[in-house]
């Protein structure tokens, strides 16, 4: 039970307990303005990224598993925009995957980023490797 | 010239250096190898020879027609240790590759049009002929 004095210090500040309510209820997050934030700047490299993802899901309609997982790790470095489909495939899957590597280069000289341009152009690598590996190139 | 322009010709200019020291390297290597006792790593040891003398000349081509003197061989280069044995000379081959591989791919970023697109043609090859030494493939050979 509270004594006297205190039940009388509790009363004298509690009015102020509730005015600090009443102000805490006007910067409720819920109504509060978003924040001044600006939204992240577009990627540069993004149309590059997207259209050599396509490239690579249409060289790989019909292509044996070595090279649809050797791709699941280069699409998944390259982080393309959600959504994003294959190139139509035409011909042989032999040539398109041939044709990837030159796809790779070209995409490694039109990037911007130092670390995209690695990135591809290690990818091209790989996938020269695998075609070597097959007797393909 | 600009700065960029600069870089990307000083970027040729190094993967020249570099392909300078594998012939000169893979040619010892070649020496000491029996191509009847060891048939395929004597190919292997061939094929990369003329491969980085190929690649030797397109670098230095590009570096003439930036209107420079490509950079010149150095009288020696150090010979990898332990090629006593046809096993160690394929080590010293492959290590030799990967670290070309991966010479290339720190250059390529540096050069800009042709002299990217040739540097990572030669990182293609680069990291193909790893498999005629023995390696298997990887997802991202050089890094």
């Amino acid at each position: 039970m509270l004594s006297r004095r205190t039940a009388v210090g509790v009363a004298a500040v509690a009015p102020l307990a509730a005015s600090a309510c009443s102000a805490s209820e006007m910067l409720d997050p819920v109504k509060a303005p978003p924040p001044s934030t600006p939204p992240a700047p577009a990627n540069p490299d993004q149309s590059v990224i997207d259209a050599t993802v396509a490239a690579i899901l249409g060289a790989d309609e019909g292509a044996p598993a070595a090279f649809v997982q050797l791709h699941r790790a280069h699409i998944e470095a390259l982080a393309p925009t959600k959504g994003v489909t294959a190139d139509p495939a035409t011909g042989r899957w032999q040539d398109r995957q041939l044709a990837l590597v030159t796809k790779l280069t070209t995409a490694a000289g039109r990037a911007v980023d130092p670390q995209l341009v690695t990135l591809l152009a290690s990818a091209a690598a790989g996938q020269q490797q695998l075609l070597h590996g097959r007797g393909l190139a | 010239m600009t700065t960029a322009d600069t870089a990307s010709t000083e970027a040729v200019q190094a993967a020249l250096a570099v392909e300078h020291a594998a012939i000169f390297v893979l040619g010892a290597l070649g020496g000491r190898t029996s191509a009847s006792s060891a048939p395929a790593l004597a190919r292997a040891l061939t094929d990369a020879y003329d491969d980085h003398v190929n690649a030797r000349e397109a670098l230095a081509a590009h570096v003439v027609a930036a209107g420079i003197e490509p950079v010149a061989p150095s009288a020696v280069y150090d010979l990898p240790g332990r090629i006593g044995t046809e096993a160690g000379i394929g080590a010293a081959a492959l290590r030799l590759e990967k670290d070309i591989t991966a010479t290339y791919l720190a250059l390529a970023p540096k050069a800009t049009g042709t002299h990217r697109t040739l540097l990572i043609q030669l990182l293609c090859r680069a990291a193909a002929r790893q498999l005629d030494l023995g390696a298997k493939p990887t997802a991202f050979p050089g890094t």
